[in-house]
């Protein structure tokens, strides 16, 4: 029988409520993963309409057949900025101090924005299947675009050097995505079950800042944007990969309903449902290593094991992988999931 | 001595301008650029390590602090190169072939540096070839590799291969990390130690050099 998608399995889960059934949830698919699965080209072309819809009609097919309620969607905000690119390393951001800051043109971003990605979200509107709707929203956090922006061993430099500037970038990068969300809320509200923000903080031992500067600088804005999303009547999903915990408290009294990305190497999932789980949801559970090095046998029993074990734990959960699918993931492998989440559905 | 200690104070807190006039006076007080960075910088530095693996310290307070320890390092390094001063030992470090991210890596040279060693650094999207390159041509007497993701991390694997196939394998010591890293993988590919953080870095590259700790 096909698969139907129920978009509200997902509400539930991020609502942290048990859901009548256990969705499947990732933060990202790659393009060039589900080419590989669907063996067909995906293009993407801002000013043909038919294309843009066909590229969706291509997506939405994909997540439905793989048994998602929702699709993972983001309008990027850090490709639209002038001059980005810092965030991968390798290069300076365009603001370097405060007369860059000065000169950078912040207030032509929205336009920008909305230029490239009103046709994403039409072509989604117009082929989301009955019953799915999208989970994101904007895409990249409020440290992830200072990273772009700045360059993340200049930002370290910038909160010594010049503490007022790092402080006004904050702010400013808040009252930006608070403008595109905003719009997003207004104009797409309805195409998003779930809202949520990637916004990574942390790497294998530690947090990237000191965690009392990300709750005085970062975490206030992040309360700006949820705050907004609630007001839409709508939950807010927070993913942040690393070694966050020592933020998790604030990112909590910030108001978000649910957490992704976890690492087996950093914690256990268990342990992350044992401090969180009766507060939040948690989404995620399988380890991007255990997907890319296992055999699909493995895998399979793996995720029968631990996707009952956590659904027993948590409160709200959907399963997938701690992180994303990218294009090296094995496509076995990754089908040995779903089709283990699939036979856990039966259960 | 009271003004070595306030060297290594303004490395600890990353006071650039500090640490260059303190070095500079320690110098014009008689004391050798051996006795300053072994006394002063490195005591800063060593004491920085330690707070980073405590979490007591971030990436920025280490950033600040290898900024101070530059600026005393820029006064010294000709003064032990006229004094034929050598350094502790000498490592070439690299993001494995595939892989662009360099933070983790940057991070393992300054502290490093800040113990001592020489560090050759030989970027991101490392070959092989041109780590085997810096054992040959640079005479490291050790490698750093790291990796931050799965995929990339098996280079590490296959470096470790065409060392052995160039048969220098003992004239290196093999030390690797980054996030998909773990001793269990270390220990299968032959390598000599794992570090989970940049200041382990430290520790770890003394004890697979036999150096003192």
């Amino acid at each position: 029988m096909e698969f139907q998608p129920d978009f509200r399995h997902i509400v539930q889960a991020a609502s942290n409520k048990k859901s009548e059934r256990l969705p499947l949830y990732e933060h990202q698919i790659n393009n060039e993963f589900i080419e590989k699965v669907i063996d067909e080209p995906i293009i993407f072309d801002e000013k043909d309409a038919s294309t843009m819809r066909h590229a969706y009609r291509q997506l939405c097919a994909f997540w439905k057949e793989m048994t998602y309620d929702t699709i993972s969607f983001e309008a990027g905000i850090c490709p639209m900025l002038p001059d980005h690119g810092a965030i991968s390393g390798g290069r300076p951001g365009p603001i370097q101090n405060r007369e860059d800051f000065a000169r950078y043109p912040f207030d032509e971003i929205p336009e920008i924005f909305w230029d490239h990605w009103t046709p994403h979200l039409e072509a989604l509107k117009a082929e989301l299947p009955p019953g799915m709707k999208a989970i994101g929203g904007c895409g990249y956090g409020v440290f992830e675009i200072s990273e772009d922006l700045v360059g993340y061993e200049k930002l370290c430099l910038l909160m010594f050097d010049d503490p007022d500037l790092f402080a006004e970038l904050y702010a400013k990068i808040g009252d930006l995505m608070m403008n595109l969300w905003k719009t997003l809320l207004q104009k797409y509200g309805d195409l998003f079950a779930v809202c949520r923000m990637g916004d990574d903080l942390g790497f294998k031992s530690s947090t990237l800042l000191a965690p009392e500067t990300i709750v005085k600088y970062i975490v206030p804005q992040y309360r700006r944007i949820i705050d907004l999303v609630h007001s839409y009547g709508k939950k807010f999903l927070f993913h942040s990969c690393g070694k966050v915990f020592p933020i998790m408290e604030a990112a909590i009294d910030a108001g978000i309903d649910a957490k992704h990305s976890n690492e087996d190497i950093i914690a256990p999932f268990e342990e992350w449902i044992e401090k969180y789980g009766d507060r939040i949801a948690l989404f995620g559970g399988i380890d991007m290593n255990l997907l890319c090095m296992e055999d699909p046998k493995t895998i399979h029993e793996y995720v029968l094991e631990k996707g009952k074990q956590f659904r027993d734990m948590a409160s709200g959960f959907a399963i997938g992988s701690g992180n994303s699918i990218p294009d090296y993931i094995p496509v076995e492998g990754y089908l040995a999931m779903v089709d283990a989440v699939n036979e856990l559905r039966k259960n | 001595m009271e003004k070595l200690q306030q060297l290594a104070e303004s490395v600890i807190n990353g006071k650039a301008p500090d640490a260059e006039r303190l070095t500079q006076e320690l110098l014009d007080e008689g004391l050798t650029p051996s006795e300053v960075l072994n006394q002063g910088l490195i005591i800063g530095m060593d004491e920085v390590g330690r707070r980073f693996r405590n979490n007591e310290f971030y990436v920025p307070e280490v950033l600040i602090a290898a900024r101070a320890m530059k600026s005393g390092m820029k006064i010294l390094r000709p003064l032990l190169a006229e004094t034929g001063v050598k350094p502790m030992a000498r490592i070439a470090i690299g993001t494995v072939k595939g892989d662009l991210h360099d933070i983790g890596k940057n991070l393992v040279g300054m502290m490093l540096e800040g113990a001592g060693f020489e560090v050759v650094d030989l970027g991101v999207d490392v070959s092989s070839d041109k780590f085997i390159q810096a054992v040959k041509e640079n005479n490291a007497e050790a490698i750093g590799m790291s990796a931050l993701l799965t995929t990339t991390m098996v280079n590490m694997d296959s470096t470790m291969k065409e060392i052995e196939k160039q048969g220098i394998r003992n004239q290196v010591k093999v030390i690797i990390g980054g996030a998909p890293v773990t001793q269990n993988y270390a220990d299968e590919i032959g390598a000599d130690g794992y570090a989970s953080d940049a200041a382990s870095a430290v520790a770890l590259l003394k004890e697979v050099l036999n150096l003192p700790a």
